[in-house]
């Protein structure tokens, strides 16, 4: 077991050299010229304010050299300093991870609690209409153009009903919280602010929903796919055959079972939660990753470019180490292959 | 497991229902949330100003900032010499008069006597050579402005005298850019700031700055959390009257949530509106919409080199661009208060040139195509930013204008791009046939001159010298002539010089459109500080 | 083991939602195919005097921005962006086809290399290389496919190679080596007809996905170029314009049915290819 992790961390340390390699040099591949694009036009007109700042960001200096200052840099903790906002890049992160995080993980809670009951009602009761009609809620989630559908939803629940508020991590009234983790009902559950968890809790549940549905849809394939596989296994005959109930076979002896592959949707849907985060956190005015990301990768900001895609990458492969551990533990098949 | 499964889905639901009950995110019809908002006002004309922005502040240290909305929050925390409102007319702020010498390089200005910062230090004249002199030399995005500054003295407390490496004559409108803003000297250097003429690598006042406000303006800047929102509360120790207890700019990146949380009462004013969706709020209860042209135009750029620009290098085929586009289906699409330019100054600028809006002419265009020896009409590539202006997209304009041009039998075949590049390829004057904007930097003239042959953007078309004198001569009168009749004279004749001989053709001055709470007085917007708070009263 | 036999047997498939997908698909693909014959209006013809119109007897989906016809602009649309969907999905079949049976099935450090690799394409964030990219080499179709090639490759590899892996412990492989096939022979008649129904599932339901993210990348602008029709450049020019709805809610409308019936068959063909689930 524990050579099999070995292994796991060394190939992780591989791929994370490898993802800040190959980021640099996309990033280098753009052919355009930074100091333009966050310059204004009349200080680009001045050729000392135009030479300071490319002294200042190194661009000078040929590609190798830059590669290997970056990378020197990085296993120092400092991923250089964003050419837009002027913060060190690490600065922004630690501010717009949080807001990203906080809501990933109510978007994959949701995801699960939904996508795990929908699958096992569907599952339980094939090729009925309630079959049907949650399979193709399912694949609704995974075919609708996400930023569409978040608009249609802030427009419904927003200003029809009322019901969730208009974006924002807090209230339009209130300013932000400062301190502490970041995950405002978190910090607010921990310094017992209950209002401010209230109102957190309240501005996540809409963008959390908006985001966790592509993945709902997967999450509930998946389990129907995995538990019919499984409940027409000779075990569950010979559980039924002993006189099981139909609830109790289910949860005892083949959802446990069926979950296994879903775990690993589940990773690959926290991934893809990071994809959808761009367009959620414009429309919710969510200031995290997915902004940022964007705003980079359009002023062609490359430390902030960079550093946005480790961040990312280390996540992803972080995750993948996390479930092939946890099928390691759970299916002893794998540890052994 | 079914019912369970139930069960708990049921009692999430419940649970859902339940907490939302326990506020209603509507502001329309709950009469006690609208109470409780006049009464943190207190006396009439208090209360909380909430704005929803999409704004790009990447700084608040003034001797830093070049951001569209950065005036709108220097205007608030701090005061310059000089500041613009209406027509770009210059109106004395912290200066209570000036004097300009006979060379117009030297000017003299006698300060207000009773200001305090918000800090508690009297305002006198040092402050302002400190802050002049930083902005100077911190070689940052602001020190372009104050670049023709040559040197500043302060005979006594209050007077202070500014002298120029050049004359010029929009010098007291320049003064309202955040380069002259006046900080508080003792605090600003308390905190690392210093303006030597090192003050570029040695100054380090600017992280300081960006979440502390120096300033004698109405507002103290409470908190600035990036990408998220600007608080501002009440100065204190201004010297006038302050209009507002609190102002927060929210961001809010996507126009329809704001569009939305401005109908739900959410926020007071809406600042990214477009001429396209503000149908959305017409018509709508408690909400008004504010019109104005604005001074930003976009503009086609042809370039001149025979060997970049192929046909667009030839004045006749210019000349006939300019006259195939439809402007009054232009003027359509860019929505009410749209003007059209028709050429390099902006209508609301001092020496702005009346046009005829009715300059289509497709004959003519395609006679000049004709001698030009197009005939059959040729293919161009057209670059198209995914960008826009004012809300206007410029994928939307190049279509209209594709469609224009078919009409005399140009083909532009339209290549789109992230503006990042095609900035850089516009700046290396390397685009053929390009779509593109100018904002103003300060509403004079003389920021449009940039658009003559050998200037900034004529550079970029390749436009390197003209053959026609008068270009050079009425352009030496607008900058330095101090007499406004004689300067807006020679701007009108020079652009009459230009409107057959340029390699631009410009399309429209897109309208500026606020949308606010009915109960707001005072909504006007302004082309520097786009609202000033000071202004705007709850009713 | 002829497959040729079994797949007019699908067709007679009882699964409804299957053929629903079915219909969808090939509606749409011979939309796709006549579009040019059967739009009412000229997709491109601008005209100002019926910008924004709602729909109504003239335009049945309304007019958008330049007062272009919103219905045919959807069925012209659906070329570009069905194909490019299509394409992505073929490409990156075949592209893991290869990648992963070749590193299946030769295995050993060869495997663990090729693997590796592929998952350090694989945990490159895909909007920012897709960005990036584009940024780089310029938005046009070509590009954004491009992108979406190589962002994608690498999970059908991963399934093609654990198929491999399975497939070449199989008794039947064993027995044909003996025989003398040759390596070639052996991927092609055995182990390729058998791993291919997975992939074609994946396929199918990535059909789906392959037109969402292709909009998506529309809707920050890289891809088509105006003003050539694009459901997803259509949806994010709509989506300035919310309050006129058809603008956006028709091309979304037309990805999420092309997207779904794509899915249905997918979810179809993978329930009929499972043995076990023949038997209930």
């Amino acid at each position: 077991m524990a050579k099999y992790i070995l292994r796991r961390l060394l190939f992780v340390i591989f791929l994370l050299v490898g993802v800040s390699l190959l980021v640099f040099l996309i990033s280098h591949l753009v052919p355009s010229d930074p100091v333009a694009a966050n310059m204004s036009p009349t200080a680009m007109g001045d050729p000392e304010a135009v030479a300071a700042y490319r002294a200042k960001w190194g661009l000078d200096k040929p590609l190798y050299q830059q590669y290997f200052v970056y990378l020197i840099n990085l296993l120092r903790g400092d991923l250089g300093t964003s050419i837009r906002t002027g913060n060190p890049v690490i600065q922004d992160l630690a501010q717009f991870f949080p807001a990203t995080l906080e809501l990933s993980l109510f978007a994959m809670v949701i995801a699960i609690a939904l996508g795990v009951t929908f699958g096992v009602v569907s599952a339980v009761h094939r090729d009925k209409p309630v079959d049907y009609a949650v399979r193709t809620i399912s694949i609704a989630g995974v075919s609708v153009p996400n930023f569409w559908f978040a608009l249609l939803m802030l427009f419904l629940f927003y200003s029809k009903l009322g019901v969730f508020p208009g974006g924002g991590r807090v209230g339009s009234r209130s300013t932000t919280p400062s301190g502490g983790t970041g995950l405002y009902v978190l910090d607010g559950i921990l310094s017992g602010n209950w209002e401010l968890a209230g109102e957190a809790f309240m501005h996540l549940l809409l963008p959390a929903l908006v985001l966790g549905f592509f993945t709902m849809g997967l999450i509930a394939r998946q389990t129907r796919s995995n538990l019919l596989e499984v409940t027409s296994m000779d075990y569950i005959r010979t559980a039924r055959a002993k006189g099981l109930s139909g609830g109790k076979v289910i949860t005892g002896h083949a959802l446990g079972n069926a979950l296994i592959p879903v775990i690993t949707v589940m990773g690959m849907g926290f991934c893809n939660l990071l994809g959808g985060m761009v367009f959620v956190e414009k429309i919710f005015s969510w200031p995290g990753i997915g902004q940022y990301a964007y705003l980079s990768a359009t002023t062609l900001d490359f430390p902030a470019i960079c550093g946005v895609s480790l961040l990312i990458a280390v996540i992803y492969v972080v995750m993948n180490l996390v479930i092939d551990i946890l099928y390691g533990i759970i299916d002893p098949r794998v540890r052994y292959s | 497991m079914k019912k369970r499964i139930k069960a708990v889905a049921l009692i999430m639901c419940l649970a859902l229902l339940g907490l939302s009950a326990c506020g209603k995110y509507n502001d329309s019809g709950d009469s006690s949330q609208e109470d409780s908002r006049s009464e943190k006002g207190g006396a009439a004309g208090g209360g909380t100003l909430i704005v929803g922005m999409d704004s790009d502040l990447q700084t608040l240290d003034p001797g830093h900032g070049y951001e569209v909305y950065g005036n709108m929050i220097y205007y608030a925390l701090y005061d310059t010499l000089y500041k613009t409102y209406e027509d770009s007319t210059p109106v004395p702020c912290l200066a209570e008069d000036y004097e300009m010498d006979d060379t117009q390089t030297i000017y003299t200005f006698q300060i207000k006597e009773d200001v305090v910062f918000s800090s508690g230090n009297p305002l006198t004249s040092k402050d302002v050579a400190f802050s002049i002199n930083r902005s100077k030399n911190l070689n940052g995005n602001a020190s372009p402005a104050a670049a023709n500054v040559a040197d500043i003295e302060t005979p006594d407390d209050y007077s202070v005298v500014i002298t120029l490496k050049e004359p010029d004559a929009g010098f007291l409108v320049k003064l309202a850019n955040n380069a002259f803003c006046v900080l508080d000297s003792e605090v600003v250097k308390e905190h690392g700031g210093t303006d030597a003429e090192d003050a570029s690598t040695a100054d380090t006042a600017q992280e300081w700055l960006n979440q502390n406000s120096a300033g004698s303006g109405a507002y103290v800047l409470e908190s600035w959390t990036q990408n998220v929102e600007v608080v501002l509360n009440r100065n204190e120790n201004h010297w006038g009257e302050v209009k507002n207890d609190k102002v927060i700019c929210k961001e809010m990146p996507d126009v329809n949530t704001q569009i939305q949380n401005l109908l739900q009462g959410d926020i007071d004013i809406a600042l990214s509106v477009s001429a396209d969706n503000a149908s959305q709020l017409e018509g709508q209860d408690g909400v008004e919409l504010y019109y104005t042209p604005g001074t930003t135009i976009t503009f086609l750029l042809m370039n001149q080199d025979p060997d970049i620009g192929g046909p667009m290098a030839d004045p006749k085929v210019q000349q006939a661009v300019r006259y195939a586009i439809n402007y009054e289906e232009l003027l359509q699409i860019s929505g009410e208060s749209a003007v059209l330019p028709l050429n390099i100054v902006p209508q609301g600028f001092t020496g702005a040139l009346e046009q005829d809006s009715n300059y289509t002419d497709i004959e003519k265009a395609k006679e000049l195509l004709k001698e030009a020896g197009y005939e059959d009409g040729f293919t161009v590539e057209f670059t198209v930013a995914t960008y826009d202006t004012e809300g206007m997209s410029w994928t939307t304009l190049g279509q209209k204008i594709k469609d224009d041009l078919s009409k005399v039998g140009i083909n532009a075949e339209i290549k789109t791009s992230e503006i990042g590049v095609v900035i850089d390829s516009y700046r290396d004057g390397k685009e053929q046939f390009l779509l593109m904007h100018w904002h103003p930097d300060y509403p004079d003239i003389n920021n449009q001159l940039a658009f003559l042959p050998g200037e900034t953007v004529g550079l970029r078309a390749n436009w390197e010298t003209s053959d026609n004198q008068k270009i050079d001569e009425l352009k030496n009168i607008i900058m330095t002539e101090s007499d406004e009749e004689k300067r807006s004279a020679a701007s009108e004749e020079l652009q009459q010089v230009l409107t057959e001989d340029m390699p631009y053709a410009f399309l429209v001055q897109h309208p500026k459109v606020l949308g606010y709470r009915a109960n707001l007085d005072g909504i006007h917007y302004y082309e520097v500080q786009k609202i000033n708070f000071q202004d705007i009263t709850v009713k | 083991m002829k497959t040729k036999l079994h797949m007019p047997k699908i067709l007679k498939y009882k699964n409804f939602l299957f053929k629903l997908g079915l219909c969808v698909c090939l509606g749409w693909i011979l939309i796709a195919v006549f579009a040019p014959l059967i739009v009412p209006q000229d997709p491109y013809a601008q005209d100002m005097a019926a910008r924004f119109q709602a729909p109504g007897a003239a335009h049945w989906f309304g007019t958008d921005e330049l007062g272009r016809d919103v219905f045919s602009r959807v069925l012209l649309g659906s070329r570009v962006s069905i194909t490019a969907g299509l394409v992505t999905v073929c490409i990156t079949v075949v592209m893991g086809l290869f990648y992963g049976g070749i590193a299946g099935y030769i295995g050993g450090i060869v495997d663990d290399i090729m693997m590796r690799l592929a998952e350090l394409v694989s945990s490159f964030p895909p909007l920012i290389l897709a960005m990036v990219i584009a940024a780089a080499l310029g938005p046009s179709i070509f590009n954004s496919v491009f992108a979406m090639t190589i962002i994608w490759w690498p999970n059908y590899a991963r399934l093609m190679r654990s198929m491999v892996i399975t497939l070449k412990e199989n008794e039947y492989i064993t027995a044909s080596k003996t025989l003398g096939a040759s390596h070639v022979r052996i991927l092609f008649k055995e182990i390729l007809p058998n791993s291919i129904g997975p992939l074609l599932v994946m396929a199918t339901l990535d059909i789906g996905n392959a037109i969402l993210t292709f909009a998506g990348l529309s809707f920050l602008g890289l891809g088509t170029q105006p003003p050539v029709p694009e459901w997803g450049a259509m949806v994010s020019d709509g989506v300035a314009n919310m309050n006129c709805w058809w603008i956006s809610t028709f091309p979304g409308l037309s990805i999420f049915l092309m997207s779904i019936g794509a899915n249905f068959v997918g979810d179809g063909m993978r329930d009929y290819m499972d043995p076990k689930l023949q038997k209930e």
